[in-house]
């Protein structure tokens, strides 16, 4: 169909339409017709407001089930609720902008695996990946460390210092085991090779 | 059971149209909107009673045409509802009603080539091309109210448009 068609007939059409007014009042008529041959149907009290109930329930439940995800050490890797508990962790994380107020985030983590990893060991699972989180956490602490002013509290200094020892003293010997293991290595090698010469 | 809410629903997508409808054959506002208040409520009382299977579309329409029959009988028409056309045949009320309108159309508008080009097709097209171009209706809507196939309905459409393109 040609354009010229298409608007004589659009024209046409739109001359065709009521009047808006008399669309309204003709529609008040008959609704109030059919109250008159029905009745009005009264909906229970709690119908109006259900969208308002739901709304709320969702809200609670979502509150409660984050909260109780946050604060459980029950609530470990390979459980539902833990991508829950890492995501209101990645939240906090970003809230904290001084270096004091990381470090004692960090601290807070560190403890919150620490007793993770306790909840794994009695289940015998998954603990060497808490064992990274926990080394990662560490790690973000030395670099904040030198960030922490000389006014900081003496407690978080404290905890910091202590921790960091911690993770030096565990470095050490995983090092000390390191090279434990790679001279035992070179020997056996050493032996190997001098059966092969005989 | 059909509720309030649903009856509204109704009103809304089908008033304009059925306006229009009538507006268009009666020629005169103020007595559409009284055949229009008519219909709407003979609807209301059967609302109902409507046939599921037939379409809302095609009831409503069957109330407006047997309403506006009803109306122009209890005139007493001056024009006879039936006539004979070129070839000596009968043709239908429905049709000749339609004829009409768009003949009067035509004259009050002499502007426009809408309802000339109309009236010179077949009535069965004109009717398709008024309900589905100046009323508004879907081709499966005018299929329900015609008792036919929508590929039916299309094609005729189609083949309107073309002899409406060839007229111009």
């Amino acid at each position: 169909m040609n354009l010229l068609t298409k608007f004589n007939l659009w024209r046409e059409k739109q001359n065709l339409a009521p009047r808006s007014a008399f669309r309204r009042v003709l529609k008040k008529q008959l609704l109030f017709a059919w109250e008159g041959k029905y009745g009005v149907v009264k909906k229970p009290w709690f119908v109006h407001y259900a969208g308002a109930i739901a709304t709320g329930l969702v809200v609670v439940l979502t509150g409660t089930t984050g909260a109780y995800a946050y604060t459980s050490p029950q609530v470990t890797d390979g459980t539902l609720l833990y991508p829950v508990k890492r995501a209101i962790e990645k939240v906090e994380e970003k809230t904290k902008t001084t270096p004091e107020a990381k470090a004692a985030f960090y601290l807070k983590q560190i403890d919150r695996r620490e007793a993770e990893k306790a909840v794994l060991a009695g289940q015998q699972k998954r603990v060497k990946r808490v064992e990274v989180e926990i080394e990662k956490n560490e790690e973000s602490l030395s670099i904040v460390e030198r960030e922490i002013s000389t006014s900081t509290s003496p407690g978080i200094k404290a905890r910091v210092e202590e921790q960091l020892k911690k993770r030096k003293e565990r470095l050490e010997r995983r090092g000390w085991v390191l090279q434990k293991q790679k001279q035992e290595a070179v020997k056996s090698g050493q032996e190997t090779g001098s059966e092969d010469n005989h | 059971m059909a509720s309030r809410k649903d009856f509204e629903k109704f009103y809304n997508e089908h008033f304009d149209r059925i306006y229009r409808f009538v507006f268009f054959r009666c020629r005169d506002r103020e007595l559409a909107e009284d055949l229009v208040s008519e219909i709407f409520l003979k609807a209301l009382n059967h609302f109902a009673d409507f046939d599921e299977a037939r379409g809302k579309a095609a009831w409503l329409m069957t109330i407006a045409k047997n309403h506006l029959a009803n109306y122009w009988r209890d005139r007493k028409a001056t024009v006879s509802l039936t006539a004979v056309d070129e070839t000596g045949e009968e043709e239908e009320a429905e049709f000749l009603g339609l004829k009409q309108a768009l003949q009067a159309w035509q004259k009050a508008k002499d502007t426009s080539l809408v309802y000339e080009l109309l009236g010179k097709i077949e009535p069965i097209e004109a009717e398709i091309v008024t309900l589905h171009y100046l009323f508004g209706y879907s081709y499966l809507e005018i299929a329900e109210m015609r008792g036919v196939s929508e590929g039916a309905i299309k094609v005729a459409a189609h083949r309107a448009l073309k002899k409406l393109r060839k007229h111009l």
